[in-house]
C-alpha cells in the first residue's frame, strides 16, 4: 500500500523541484494542513490552533526540508505536533479546560434514526464525531491507515511506533468506529 | 473450515494488505469459506470505507490572513492556544466571581424571615391602637383564643 497524500492536490504539491518559500506553503498546501488538524482534533477552533503552530513551525523547519514528498512532510510535523500535544495533556490534565468537554455519545436522544441520518446524507458528519470520539492514538492511527492511505510501515516511520503498534492500533481504532457506525453504514449502504 | 479463524486484528491487516504472502493466501481461503469471518471483514471495510470518503475541510476564511500577521508579527508555535488557554481560565475565573456575587447579593435582598407572631404580640398591638388618642377608631372588639 503507499500513501496517498495529494489525492485533493495537484501534482506541484506532491513533489515540488526546489525548496519552496513559507508563503507557497501555506498558500498551497494551508488547507492540506488545516483538513488534517481538524480531523485530528474534531473542532475548528483546536484546528486553527494548530495548524497555525504547524505554519510557523514550517518557517523556520524549511530550512532543513529536502525536496520530496511536501505533503508527507507536514503530514509528519502536524501529526507529530498533536500527538506530543495529546501526550502532555494525558500527563497534565489540569492545565486546560478541554479536557473537561465529554465528546458524548454520537446518537444522544432526539437525534435522527440511523436511516434518517443515511437518507439526508449526514453520514459524513456521524464518522467525523465517532472519530473525535476515539482515543487519540487509536484515531491517529486509522486516519494515517484510511484517509491518508499510508503504509503500516510508513505510519510507524511517521509516528515512531512499532509495527505491533501501528498493526494494534489500527485494529483497535477500526473496532471501536464499527461499534459506533455500524447502524449508520449499514443503513445507508441498503 | 479450512484454517483456524483469524482475529480482528490479523482481519485488518489482511484488508490493508499488510501480511506475508502465505498469511494472505491462507486468510483468503478462510474467508471465502467462513460466512462469519466474511461478514467480520465487510464490516471491517465498510469502517474503512467511510473513513476514506471524508472530504478536505475548508478552513474558515479569515484564518490564513491571521496566520500570516501572526508570522510577520514573529509569533512562536503554541502562543495562540496558550492565550486561548489564559482566556478561558480568566473567564472561568469571571463567571466563578459573578456567580459568588449574584449569590451574596440575592442573599442581602431577600428579607429576615418575620419573627412568629404571638398572642402577646397582638393583644398588645390592640391595647396600642386602644389608647392612641388620634385614632379614628372608637371601639375595639378583642377577640381572644386560646389555643
Amino acid at each position: 500500500m503507499s500513501s496517498n497524500l495529494s489525492q485533493d492536490a495537484g501534482p506541484l504539491r506532491a513533489a515540488p523541484e526546489r525548496v519552496p518559500t513559507w508563503e507557497e506553503v501555506a498558500a498551497e498546501h494551508g488547507r492540506f494542513v488545516y483538513s488534517l488538524a481538524y480531523r485530528l482534533t474534531g473542532s475548528a477552533a483546536d484546528a486553527e490552533d494548530l495548524a497555525q503552530d504547524v505554519l510557523l513551525r514550517v518557517r523556520t523547519a524549511l530550512a532543513r526540508y529536502r525536496p520530496g514528498s511536501l505533503e508527507g512532510w507536514l503530514l509528519r510535523i502536524t501529526t507529530n505536533l498533536f500527538y506530543d500535544r495529546m501526550r502532555h495533556r494525558a500527563r497534565h490534565p489540569t492545565e486546560t479546560l478541554d479536557d473537561l468537554e465529554d465528546p458524548g455519545g454520537i446518537a444522544p436522544s432526539g437525534s435522527p434514526s440511523p436511516e434518517e441520518t443515511a437518507l439526508h446524507g449526514e453520514l459524513r458528519f456521524v464518522v467525523q464525531e465517532a472519530l473525535r470520539c476515539l482515543p487519540y492514538q487509536f484515531r491517529v492511527a486509522v486516519l494515517l491507515c484510511d484517509l491518508y492511505q499510508m503504509s503500516y510501515e510508513e505510519i510507524a516511520s511517521t509516528m515512531g511506533w512499532r509495527l505491533g503498534t501501528v498493526r494494534s492500533r489500527i485494529h483497535r481504532g477500526r473496532a471501536m468506529l464499527r461499534e459506533r457506525l455500524s447502524p449508520y453504514l449499514e443503513a445507508a449502504e441498503e | 473450515m479450512p484454517e483456524q479463524h483469524p482475529d480482528g486484528r490479523e482481519l485488518s491487516s489482511y484488508l490493508d494488505g499488510a501480511l506475508r504472502v502465505r498469511r494472505t493466501e491462507a486468510i483468503a481461503r478462510h474467508v471465502e469459506a467462513c460466512p462469519a469471518c466474511a461478514r467480520e471483514l465487510a464490516a471491517l471495510r465498510r469502517v474503512s470505507a467511510a473513513l476514506a470518503s471524508q472530504q478536505e475541510v475548508e478552513p474558515r476564511p479569515g484564518w490564513l490572513p491571521r496566520v500570516r500577521e501572526q508570522v510577520a508579527a514573529g509569533a512562536r508555535p503554541g502562543s495562540t492556544a496558550r492565550i486561548r488557554l489564559r482566556l478561558r481560565l480568566r473567564l472561568a475565573g469571571g463567571i466563578a466571581a459573578v456567580a459568588v456575587g449574584l449569590v451574596g447579593v440575592g442573599l442581602w435582598l431577600v428579607p429576615p424571615p418575620a419573627a412568629p407572631v404571638t398572642f402577646q404580640d397582638e393583644v398588645r398591638q390592640h391595647l396600642v391602637q386602644m389608647s392612641n388618642p388620634l385614632s379614628d377608631q372608637t371601639s375595639y372588639v378583642v377577640e381572644v383564643r386560646y389555643p
